[in-house]
């Protein structure tokens, strides 16, 4: 195995264990039966975070230059604008 | 992974092009999806948070490490295909199969439960996005599987090597897609009220 290749398992192992981590938080704020934009914001900006790390390093867009690889950022961009925006102006 | 294609000095993601401009139709698809769902909410706030905690988020939590977990090890068979090994390949790729069966699995003991209460598309406007959206991804995932079969199958007859394993990384492009999906989903309709 190359050693780009062996470094981007590295990344990919510590992703792997980042996501699993960060499904725990989500699922465990479910569980606070806490309601309201703080508790959507954060569970919103986790998924993003998990979305975004998962484009990087399994999608393998982290080595790639250009557009495609913002694509998968570009997609949860505008649904995460769009969900953030109802949830607050729904606790209105 | 690391056998991107350049056309015109520009580095294409990995795998066939074809599928990258095939995710990009299902990731609006699913966009509009998630749209409709939070703009519906927004008119809707004590229905959608009164059926939501009706729902099994331990289904839901466990049907999200599965899908993480088939997703690394679809990266660790890319991974070692890339290094020639092409039966630590076809064992990862049977392994990531074997997690998307057991998400079929769950997900469907949940759905089997829903219809067995009673509960249908037209119960109420939050089970009509709850069924319609996780039925669309469950359809996405036994999509995915039979990708990953096919692929497994060609990895099998020797098909793919280190310097030729495009269709390897293009059967993990859609995976990792529909894995991509999950992580908005499950906080959208599981989790956030």
């Amino acid at each position: 195995m190359r050693k780009d290749d062996t470094a981007n398992l590295g990344a990919a192992n510590r992703t792997f264990l980042v996501l699993l981590a960060l499904t725990f938080v989500t699922f465990f704020a479910g569980e606070s039966h806490v309601e309201g934009v703080l508790l959507s914001g954060m569970v919103l900006g986790v998924a993003l975070l998990k979305g975004h790390l998962l484009g990087e390093h399994f999608m393998g867009l982290a080595r790639v230059r250009g557009v495609w690889r913002w694509i998968v950022v570009i997609w949860l961009f505008f649904p995460a604008m769009l969900i953030g925006t109802t949830f607050v102006l729904a606790a209105r | 992974m690391s056998n991107t294609l350049t056309i015109e000095g520009v580095r294409q993601p990995p795998g066939d092009f074809a599928i990258w401009i095939f995710i990009m139709a299902e990731l609006l698809v699913f966009a509009i999806f998630f749209a409709a769902y939070a703009m519906t909410r927004m008119s809707h706030v004590e229905l959608f948070n009164e059926f939501q905690l009706q729902l099994n988020r331990r289904a839901a939590l466990a049907n999200t490490l599965v899908l993480i977990t088939s997703s690394y090890f679809v990266v660790r068979a890319v991974s070692a295909i890339s290094g020639g090994k092409a039966r630590s390949c076809l064992r990862w790729l049977l392994a990531a199969m074997g997690m998307g069966g057991l998400f079929i699995c769950i997900k469907s003991a949940e759905f089997a439960h829903h219809f067995a209460l009673g509960v249908n598309l037209s119960t109420n406007l939050f089970y009509m996005f709850y069924l319609s959206l996780t039925f669309f991804h469950f359809m996405h995932v036994i999509l995915g599987l039979v990708i990953l079969g096919a692929v497994a199958y060609k990895t099998r007859q020797g098909h793919y090597s280190a310097m030729n394993h495009t269709g390897v990384e293009t059967a993990a492009a859609y995976w990792h897609m529909v894995d991509l999906v999950w992580l908005i989903l499950f906080p959208l309709v599981y989790v956030m009220r």
